[in-house]
């Protein structure tokens, strides 16, 4: 399917925006280091170092910027491209990170090596995301799914399937693949609707009523102390062994 | 392949554009 021009001229846009408007946040900072590391403007007090003229306005201008091209970005972007946006992240935090640190060695009016702490921050605040983001990027730039890695992150695995001890049913439908944000894609799924819906009420309709029954039974006997813990837990163990049919 | 090569060229140009407006703009208003 192809995308609409307007879509692929406001990925582009964005992005060079996005770029834009860290170098600007990255020149400003550069600006504020050169006059000692802190400068004030406006209102109605005594400033002892005045901002560079302009600095004041570039800030805000930079960071409410960068955010309108990155939302701009991952509104226009496709499916495949939108984690690039991600980049951002690294791309600012690794930019300051390297004014932190050229302004802890270099020293001059303000600086010093206290700045080579917040320095390193940033690098690992900037690069830790790169070690998975890249590799992803890349199997998708390759065309291969960037979910089916060995490994993939904690944080964009999903499992839908109950946590209970329960042997796993017959039919255990295939997660199915997932676009580029880890969310599930309906139209991917391996298992259609309605042939899960089938399986599940041929198999376990009447089973799952029986097994819903007796864990009530067995749980209102052990709140009742007929049944000591151990007990319970066994008799638990061998309803869902069994699907209550115990 | 080529297609998407390409559309990454260009969002990488438009990286350095950004990046070159973003020291013009900055001469620019800082004075």
């Amino acid at each position: 399917m192809r995308r609409s021009l307007a879509k692929s001229i406001g990925s582009l846009v964005g992005i060079g925006g996005v770029a834009f408007s860290i170098t600007l946040l990255s020149q400003s900072m550069r600006a504020v280091e050169a006059v000692g590391g802190y400068c004030a403007s406006g209102g109605p007090y005594q400033i002892r170092q005045s901002c560079p003229s302009g600095v004041a306005g570039a800030f805000p201008l930079a960071i409410i910027g960068g955010l309108v091209f990155l939302g701009l970005f991952v509104f226009c972007a496709s499916d495949r491209g939108r984690s690039v946006a991600m980049l951002a992240w690294s791309a600012l935090f690794l930019t300051l990170a390297w004014n932190f640190i050229d302004y802890g060695v270099k020293g001059g009016s303000g600086g010093g090596a206290g700045f080579l702490i917040p320095g390193v921050l940033f690098v690992l605040m900037g690069a830790a995301p790169l070690f998975y983001v890249v590799p992803n990027m890349w199997k998708s730039f390759l065309g291969q799914d960037p979910n089916q890695s060995a490994a993939p992150s904690p944080f964009l695995r999903y499992s839908g399937l109950p946590s209970t001890s329960a042997p796993a049913p017959a039919a255990t439908p295939s997660w199915p693949s997932t676009s580029g944000w880890g969310m599930p894609s309906p139209a991917a799924s391996t298992v259609t609707p309605a042939a899960s819906t089938a399986t599940v009420a041929g198999t376990s309709s009447s089973g799952s009523d029986d097994l819903a029954s007796e864990l009530e039974r067995l749980a209102s006997l052990h709140r009742r102390g007929e049944l000591t813990d151990t007990e319970y837990e066994a008799a638990k163990q061998r309803a869902l062994a069994h699907g209550g049919t115990t | 392949m080529m297609n998407r090569t390409l559309v990454v060229a260009a969002h990488l140009a438009f990286i350095l554009v950004g990046i070159w407006g973003g020291f013009q703009v900055f001469d620019l208003i800082a004075k």
